[in-house]
């Protein structure tokens, strides 16, 4: 009877006290868990381009952006020559085609017109000019 | 009939585990020659590294503590990462092998701080973990803080384990890949670790 009244009546789900110690470990354990460690402000967001810079691998983008900048200045540099040099021959063209044009008209006149002819194609204040200019010296 | 439907049941997580595996392995197969291919490796290097950074940097956090230091051994991660990476020829995952050169680069990085103090490993981690609560990246209380003395003072194959199964929830497989060691001497490595901290806690 004694040994009946001792006898515990309740039962519980198998592996019942195996698991519940995990449980209650488990429960434990999340609240241990909790990151305790931070790290500074936008520090992720920043660590890939310090390895990147580390690892040099913003050098070759760098390359390319300084050839093309080498490329840009050069094909500046060479149209700015050009465009000089075509100026320059353009005006060199100019001034001998101005010069060109005075010899011809001077040897025409000297050559075709008389004083007189000559004379008739000047306007008065031109004549007291030429005049004034040859009694002066 | 029954017990055939049942058993069909139990068999669809294992097929999807099946197809999900070969799927990560293409996938990452795919990645691996991205990262082995001259024209793509840069470009696929900045992909990893964007993808892995905070998982790496808190592994290595946990075996370094410090910051700084922490910020030290993932740059050194990383580059050992890109130098090796023509190397790596998929006879473990990816992840797997990146979190094998951080523990080696974090164990490599105390052995190195410690012993330019004269010092030893774990009296450095000891050292280190003394000084958390000064550290203005360590936000823990004062439970937190045992905790972390009390892992400091394991062994240092204890501690690593501890880490990677208490802290990261890895399992003995992975744990096993990673730090070369047999899932039994993990499961011993855990369970003393573990018997040692709940005692102290007691205590």
């Amino acid at each position: 009877m004694t040994d009946f009244n001792k006898k515990n009546p309740f039962k519980t789900p198998k592996g019942y006290f195996e698991d519940l110690e995990e449980q209650l470990c488990d429960s434990e354990d999340a609240i241990a868990k909790l990151n305790p460690f931070s790290v500074p402000e936008l520090y992720f967001e920043n660590l890939e381009s310090s390895v990147t810079e580390v690892l040099n691998l913003n050098t070759p983008p760098n390359k390319n952006v300084s050839k093309n900048l080498i490329l840009q200045f050069t094909a500046i540099a060479a149209a700015i020559l050009i465009a000089l040099t075509v100026i320059q021959i353009d005006k060199t063209g100019k001034i001998k085609k101005e010069q060109a044009l005075n010899e011809f008209i001077e040897n025409y006149y000297l050559e075709d017109l008389d004083s007189y002819e000559m004379l008739s194609m000047m306007e008065e204040s031109e004549i007291q000019f030429t005049l004034n200019q040859i009694v002066k010296p | 009939m029954g017990s055939n439907s049942a058993d069909g049941l139990n068999f669809y997580p294992y097929i999807l585990s099946i197809f999900k595996k070969t799927i990560l392995s293409k996938h990452q197969s795919i990645f691996v020659s991205a990262l082995q291919n001259p024209s793509t490796k840069e470009e696929a290097f900045r992909k990893l590294v964007s993808d892995y950074k905070e998982r790496l940097y808190w592994h290595i956090r946990k075996l370094v503590l410090d910051h700084d230091d922490a910020h030290d051994v993932i740059q050194n991660t990383f580059i050992k990462i890109h130098l090796n990476i023509d190397k790596f020829r998929e006879n473990s995952s990816l992840y797997t092998w990146m979190y094998r050169i951080a523990t080696n680069e974090s164990l490599n990085f105390i052995n190195s701080k410690a012993s330019k103090m004269g010092l030893q490993n774990q009296e450095w981690i000891e050292a280190k973990a003394d000084g958390l609560m000064a550290d203005s990246y360590f936000d823990g209380d004062q439970a937190a803080l045992k905790l972390q003395k009390m892992v400091a003072r394991l062994p240092e194959k204890q501690r690593i384990v501890f880490n990677m199964r208490y802290f990261d929830n890895m399992n003995y497989d992975a744990i096993s890949e990673v730090l070369d060691t047999s899932v039994g001497a993990l499961k011993a490595s855990y369970h003393h670790a573990a018997k040692k901290i709940k005692t102290e806690l007691n205590d």
